[in-house]
């Protein structure tokens, strides 16, 4: 009995003794920090962590990454008609700006969540044990492109554009992870980095020399194409025009067939940078095609939404063209004409999968086109030839020719991107860039501040948030915009 | 040791040799004081000695006793135990009385140990678990309800399974969790509480002071909930069979609402009043009222049928008097059903010195009144025990439970959830399809009436148009499946005379297996073809301790001491996935969808180490101190923070033992106690300390991380200080009264820390706030009569707390209707305030201040406050009210007449307030949202009613806008259970071998009386209501026999 009496006690002493890590445990649907970056997987990991929160459900249906950014720009401008308020109408109606709107709030969020991420990606890439000089320039140039792309979308709403604004208020530069706030950097400052930004990924793009995983990863083209379109802004035309050459070298135009494959499917059309969508990661109702396409059964489909092409807009389309002629279909909403734009369509295809466009040669045209006719001289002949190009592509028989020059070789070049990149986000930063202010006609619903509002007035732009003023040392009620 | 016992019981042997030898022997019967029937297998002893015998079937005794033996000891479980002087007699009958429950020894079980309740220091209230098991609910926790102080039980929806929510003492946490830790059988429980039924429950004891807590350390903040099952009784076999049938019906009736008539008024005075604020003229706004009413402001439904060419309602206003009914749905008869509720256990216990056991099979059957909602459940309980040497004890108990649960959705703003549904439509709306010209119900082809979706013969009805709720709740399922097996085991060795070990260990394992399906022919997932979720969810906790006691008594001083190490460990697993594209309807398994929509699994972990100890000291039964300690150290933090320290000293003196009190003979006890103490709550997450990315992120088949959480090394659990003083009387053998007051001081509570969102994160988690509760206990019991044929027992409980926020992160945050600052609690409301109805037109008004900037301090100055009837700019207050009752109580009577048992549980809550969005919904400025009206919009204003209080019944979206207006008395009494019983006279029973049998009917949740008809203040702890699933009211028989 004495030994069963030492067996029990040894038995309840041998289960009183933990190992040490006992207490240590991890979690399995997330990584800490330090087992991240020891590979270069992990960095790739976040990059693509950074491209799906960008196209992400964000908890409201008018909150899905960038491309619900891109349909409040075109919102906020003339070519899109809304025929019944619902999600969006704020945006729609000029009137989503105040410090704790939403709008505002997310747009900051959501780009600065990035940049915190890709911060910590060009800290610690570095890190990696496993992997090559050429793969990690290739990472660094990534994030580089991404961080320069969230700085560039930022400083467009924060702040009036670039030109005659360099010395004002800009938003906090962050280029290491850090949980201090910085003060607004001034407009020049932010440019600065978006540029160095870039021109330093476009050289580590060129040194790594590696093929592109997918077209949801930047690259070389990518990186010239944002550098484009910074250039444009900047009103810095030599550069404009080259960056947007190169970006599009390796990208012929698309026909009139898949200029007409509904924008929904990556594999259907010649696309430089896109968001695939796959049925797991569909965000259904919440995502651009639910609001925008009157082919499925989205918000515009269904009715409680329908979005529209502008009358004014269609008056100034050709006949032949046909993003005119076989692409719209005419009706009546609120007493007013308007088109229905099969552009976007994505019934039949992916439905509410629909990719994600993010930039196509066709941008990347119409920029080098405005770039060299803005040059003149010499250039405009180039100008001239590269919209015929695009025109060639875009009219059936018998295709108009280009003949305008000087300012109105301008305008006809500007009227072509609103026709040719309708519904792709482009239509507010045209406005904030070219100072032209707005001036809707044929609408239904009236823009709160009125349906015209000259250029540069403070409703265009957000204001900082509320809780970055309350939570920032630096950033005081006084350095609140307008 | 062995030969130690062969020595005992040769000494015996001896003994009983030597008494032999002079002997008298005595004879008897021994009978029940309640029946009058002789009582098999009662002990009778000579005392003192261990000589004695058990009486047989007939109740008879004989025994030998020595000449010199005085007194024999007549004793039985349940009864008391007598000592009889022999005095020379030879026939010695007896008459047991039946132990009073009131004074029966209270046991407290605490952790680690059971304690008589007069010498535990610590706050700690006994359930009783006679009227618990009368409480037709499937979830104990929802029949903790007024029969414990301390305790706020608010009952949640009424689905059949669903969990109470409970605080004790107070709200001792903002954002980590409130709830109480529960230990079932000596170790904390991590399965499903719904998965013991009430019947096997011996005792529960609420656990609310740190005295009695803070061995549980970490996990013990919020105090502790202490449930042991039943065991088996020595020589006692005792079959029990126990069978509930009732029927369940809404226990919260609907507000009241306008018909019909009523509404399409209604509906023409709220046109008209919009009319005229148009600038229409009076006779124009009459005829476009009239003219308008039922194809722009009703869909064009219009269930009155009258003459061509005449208005359904005139330009007065009125319906039409030649009107014809055409149809008059009842869309919440439809809807609902009186659900039938079956609850059925059988019971075997018994056992030797050497074994116990407690055997028990239950089945529970229960619908709801939501036409599928239903409950099922099948539970097992084995407990056993067994003494293999007289030093060693082993024992296990299982218990294993599966349930089935169908829950449609009840509550929130789906279509689907009934209540909203049936409370918000018009009346005015069909449920089924009928011809709108002569109300007929328009059948399929089968001949079967089809429901009308809101869109028939061209209309489009207001109120959710396309959907009918009955057409989806047949053809959706929320079922969710439960099984759990818990198991205790326990060893336990005696050594060294005064040293106890023990060796315990616990599993407890839960798995539950969802489906949520939406169907392919009607409602949301229509445009899917049919939507599945599947999820499943599995937790394992495996627990063990080792506890060495010692207890030792010398002098008049006893001590009482434990040492102990216990370790924990919890693994939950969850995987769900996602599937839409059904082929055909009635499928609901994921293999039948073409299409993947989503998937996704993950495991969290949790291990606690710990350290434990103890000590107890009484001096003569008089003064008492209790020490405790317990040290834990948590996979929630980080290594160097992860070791927490709790302690409690308790002191507690019976004054009624003092010699100067001692002549005071109707004082039976007097106890003065104290307790100071803390303990923790760790709920603040798993990997509470490390910087994450989470993989949720994959870019198409590219995985994909994003930076979740930021490092939080120092993080910490919340802390809790608690003080406890008490005073416990029992006086004239009938009357106990215990008072308790306490301040409980919770401090490092998890806030988020804010962050620039610049830098891409909004904050982090920081243990920064401080929260305090104080508040005062009351128990009372009372046996106010005890005759022979009729008792009447009383018990009271009275709870009240104050709840104020000490420390914080920020001055102020606003959390929905309340807002957080220092010095008010945590459900203070803050909104704007209604300054009633501007008697001239009669919109509503509100309070705005007017204020300036002062541009030396830079403040905000108010100058006064005025009226408005701008909602916009009025300004909001804090209302000087909270969601926090001032008492809250329960009063159990017990009447026992002859063989008739009666016993009634109130409960009642005074002061508080609830925010009644349900009424401020139906009272709404909508023209075109197809919503019914509360009555009270019959009295709104008019030129003729210039004092209501209503505002005008026009178009006015702000019109119920949130204000203190809904502000509404939470104020209740309920009549939370009624119990009339009959037990079957022993005689007739004999017959049948059966020793006793009791039928009874019950009835829980009987009446509610509030402030309004239809509020239910206690749906919720922070006053916030919604129109959610009615708490049931069940009627059932039951009859429980025991043989």
């Amino acid at each position: 009995m004495k030994i069963k009496f030492l067996t029990y006690l040894l038995l309840a002493g041998l289960m009183v003794s933990c190992s040490d890590d006992f207490l240590e445990t991890s979690p399995s649907a997330s990584i800490s920090d330090d087992k991240v970056y020891t590979n270069i997987e992990g960095a790739k990991a976040v990059i693509d962590g950074v491209t799906r929160d960008w196209r992400d459900y964000h908890g409201y249906h008018d909150q899905f990454g960038v491309k619900a950014i891109d349909l409040v720009s075109d919102l906020m401008g003339e070519d899109i008609v809304v025929g019944r308020l619902h999600w969006f109408r704020y945006d729609y109606t000029i009137d989503n700006r105040e410090a704790t709107y939403r709008r505002p709030n997310y747009v900051w969020s959501l780009f600065y969540r990035g940049i915190r991420n890709l911060n910590e990606v060009i800290a610690h890439y570095d890190e990696a044990t496993n992997a090559t000089e050429e793969q990690k320039k290739h990472i660094k140039a990534q994030a580089l492109t991404l961080r320069a792309y969230a700085y560039f979308r930022l400083i467009q709403h924060f702040q009036q554009t670039y030109v005659g604004h360099q010395n004002d208020a800009g938003i906090p530069v962050y280029t290491e992870p850090t949980n201090d706030g910085k003060p607004r950097a001034t407009v020049q400052q932010v440019y600065d980095l978006i540029t160095s930004d870039l021109d330093e990924a476009i050289t580590l793009f060129t040194e790594a020399n590696i093929d592109r995983r997918d077209i949801s990863e930047v690259d070389l083209s990518v990186a010239h194409g944002i550098r484009a379109r910074v250039a444009l802004v900047m009103n810095d035309w030599n550069n404009a025009a080259s960056h947007a050459n190169d970006a599009r070298q390796a990208y012929s135009l698309n026909s009139i067939d898949q200029y007409k494959a509904g924008f929904d499917n990556k594999d259907e059309m010649v696309w430089m940078w896109g968001l695939p969508v796959n049925e797991e990661q569909s965000t259904i109702y919440a995502s651009f095609f639910s609001h925008l396409d009157m082919t499925i059964g989205g918000y515009a489909g269904l009715g409680y939404s329908p979005k529209y092409l502008c009358h004014t807009l269609f008056t100034q389309m050709q006949t032949g063209d046909i993003r005119r002629d076989e692409l719209l279909n005419p009706t009546v909403s609120g007493g007013v004409p308007v088109y229905i734009n099969y552009k976007f369509a994505a019934a039949g295809d992916k439905e509410f999968n629909a990719d994600y466009v993010m930039m196509r040669p066709e941008e990347m045209l119409l920029i080098a086109a405005e770039a060299y006719a803005r040059l003149g001289g010499a250039n405009e002949p180039t100008a001239q030839g590269l919209l015929q190009e695009l025109w060639n592509a875009r009219f059936r028989a018998p295709v108009p020719t280009v003949t305008e020059t000087g300012q109105a070789l301008i305008d006809r070049i500007l009227l072509e991107r609103r026709i040719e990149l309708w519904g792709e986000g482009f239509a507010f930063y045209d406005i904030m860039r070219l100072k032209k202010g707005l001036n809707r006609t044929n609408h239904i619903f009236p823009a709160i501040p009125g349906n015209v509002i000259p250029a540069e007035d403070p409703v265009f732009i957000y204001k900082i948030p509320q809780t970055e003023i309350d939570n920032n040392p630096l950033i005081a009620e006084s350095d609140q915009n307008p | 040791m062995k030969k130690l016992s062969v020595f005992l019981a040769g000494l015996l042997l001896v003994g009983i040799t030597l008494v032999q030898a002079q002997t008298v022997r005595i004879t008897g019967t021994v009978t029940s004081s309640e029946d009058g029937m002789p009582m098999p297998g009662v002990s009778v002893f000579v005392k003192g000695t261990t000589i004695g015998i058990t009486t047989n079937a007939d109740g008879k005794y004989e025994l030998n006793v020595p000449t010199t033996a005085q007194t024999l000891t007549f004793s039985f479980v349940g009864f008391t135990t007598q000592d009889v002087a022999i005095a020379g007699r030879s026939v010695i009958d007896v008459v047991m009385n039946p132990e009073s429950k009131q004074i029966e020894e209270v046991v407290v079980v605490a952790p680690y140990g059971t304690f008589k309740k007069e010498s535990f220091t610590g706050s700690a209230s006994a359930v009783k678990t006679e009227k618990l098991q009368e409480i037709q609910v499937s979830n104990v926790t929802k029949a903790l309800e007024g029969l414990s102080s301390g305790v706020q039980v608010t009952s949640g929806l009424g689905q059949p399974g669903t969990t109470a929510t409970i605080r004790i003492r107070g709200i001792g946490s903002i954002n980590a969790s409130a709830a109480p830790l529960y230990v079932v059988d000596g170790f904390p429980f991590s399965g499903d509480i719904n998965s013991i039924p009430a019947q096997d429950i011996e005792n529960i004891s609420v656990l609310k002071d740190a005295s009695a807590t803070s061995l549980y350390g970490s996990r013990a903040a919020n105090g502790i909930i202490m449930i042991t099952t039943k065991k088996g009784k020595k020589d006692r076999t005792l079959f029990t069979a126990v069978a509930n049938v009732g029927i369940s019906t809404r226990g919260i009736p609907e507000y009241d609402k306008l018909n019909s008539k009523e509404y399409m008024e209604v509906l023409w005075q709220k046109i008209y009043n919009y009319n005229l604020s148009q600038s229409m003229d009076d006779a124009t706004a009459r005829t476009n009222a009239s003219t308008n009413l039922v194809d722009t402001y009703m869909g064009g439904y219009n269930p009155f049928k009258v003459p061509t060419g005449e208005f359904v309602v005139g330009t007065d206003g009125k319906l039409n008097p030649n009107h014809e009914v055409l149809w008059s749905d009842d869309w919440y008869d439809e809807l609902h059903q009186t659900g039938v509720r079956q609850d059925y256990l059988v019971s075997v216990s018994g056992g030797t010195d050497k074994s116990k056991y407690y055997l028990s099979g239950n089945y529970l059957n229960e619908d709801g009144v939501v036409q599928s909602s239903n409950y099922k459940r099948y539970s097992i309980r084995l407990n056993n025990e067994h003494q293999l040497k007289d030093w060693f004890k082993l024992g296990l108990n299982l218990g294993a439970s599966n349930s089935e649960q169908n829950y449609p959705v009840s509550s929130g703003s789906a279509y689907v959830n009934t209540f909203m549904w049936s409370r918000m439509i018009a009346p005015i709306y069909p449920v089924y399809l009928r011809d709108p010209n002569t109300g007929e119900l328009v059948l399929d082809p089968q001949g079967k009436k089809q429901y009308d979706y809101g869109n028939s013969f061209g209309r489009a009805r207001l109120y959710s148009s396309n959907s009918n709720p009955l057409g989806t709740i047949a053809l959706d399922k929320r079922v969710y499946k439960d099984d759990n097996v818990s198991a205790r085991g326990f060893s336990e060795i005696i050594f060294l005379k005064d040293f106890k070990l023990q060796v315990n260990g616990s599993v407890d394992y839960n798995g539950y297996l969802g489906l949520t399906h939406q169907n392919m022919e009607v409602g949301d997932a229509q445009s899917f073809n049919g939507r599945s979720t599947r999820d499943y969810g599995r937790s394992f906790s495996l627990s063990a301790n080792q506890l060495l006691y010692y207890n030792k008594s010398f002098n008049e001083h006893n001590i009482d001491a434990l040492i102990g190490h216990e370790s924990y460990q919890y693994i939950y697993n969850y995987l769900t996935a996602t599937r839409t594209g059904f082929p055909l309807p009635k499928l609901y398994e994921l293999d039948a969808a073409a299409t993947n929509e989503s998937s996704g699994s993950y495991e969290s972990n949790l291990r606690l180490e710990s350290y434990l100890a103890r000590v107890n000291y009484d001096y003569q039964g008089k003064y008492y101190l209790s020490l405790s300690y317990r040290t834990d150290g948590s996979s929630r933090f980080h290594r160097d923070t992860r070791w927490g320290k709790f302690w409690s000293v308790g002191g507690s003196w019976r004054i009624s033992e003092e010699d100067f009190l001692k002549g005071f003979t109707w004082l039976n006890n007097a106890r003065l106690k104290a307790s100071y103490g803390t303990t923790g709550n760790d709920q603040v997450g798993y990997y509470a300390y490390q910087a994450l990315y989470s993989t949720g992120y994959p870019n198409l088949g590219y995985a994909g991380f994003l930076l979740s959480r930021l490092g939080t090394p120092n993080l910490t659990w919340e802390k809790n200080i608690q003080i406890n003083t008490g005073i416990e009387l029992r006086v004239f053998d009938k009357i106990g009264f215990n008072f308790e007051y306490y301040i409980r001081k919770s401090d490092d509570l998890l806030f988020t820390q804010p962050l620039p969102p610049s830098t891409g994160f909004s904050g982090y988690d920081a243990n920064i706030g401080a929260v305090e509760n104080r508040g005062y206990d009351i128990e009372l019991n009372a046996n106010i009569i005890n005759a022979r044929d009729f008792s009447w027992f009383l018990d009271v409980n009275l709870s009240h707390y104050k709840n104020e926020i000490t420390k914080l992160p920020q001055k102020e945050m606003i959390n929905g209707n309340k807002k957080w600052m220092v010095g008010h609690s945590i459900y203070d409301y803050y909104m704007r305030k209604f300054a009633g109805v501007d008697p001239t037109d009669g919109k509503s008004l509100w309070y705005m201040d007017v204020t300036h900037i002062d541009p030396v301090t830079n403040e905000v100055v108010v100058d006064s406050v005025v009226t408005t009837d701008n909602y916009g700019t009025a300004t909001r207050y804090y209302t000087g009210t909270s969601s926090i009752p001032d008492l809250v109580g329960g009063v159990t009577n017990t009447f026992k007449y002859k063989n008739f048992d009666l016993s009634f549980l109130i409960t009642f809550g005074i002061g508080g307030q609830v925010y009644d969005s349900p009424y401020a919904s139906l009272m709404h400025g909508n023209l075109t949202n197809g919503t019914n009206f509360h009555r009270d919009i019959l009295n709104a204003w008019t030129p003729d009613n210039s004092t209501s209080n209503i505002p005008i019944n026009d178009y006015d979206q702000n019109v119920n806008a949130t204000s203190d207006r809904f502000l509404t008395d939470a104020d209740y009494i309920s009549f939370k259970n009624l119990t009339f019983g009959y037990t079957l006279p022993t005689k007739f029973l004999n017959n049948y071998g059966i020793t006793n049998a009791r039928i009874f009917v019950t009835g829980t949740n009987l009446y509610l009386k509030s402030k309004r008809k239809g509020l239910d203040p206690q749906q919720s702890i922070s006053g916030d209501l919604d129109n959610v699933y009615s708490p049931l009211r069940t009627i059932a028989f039951g009859i429980n026999i025991n043989f």
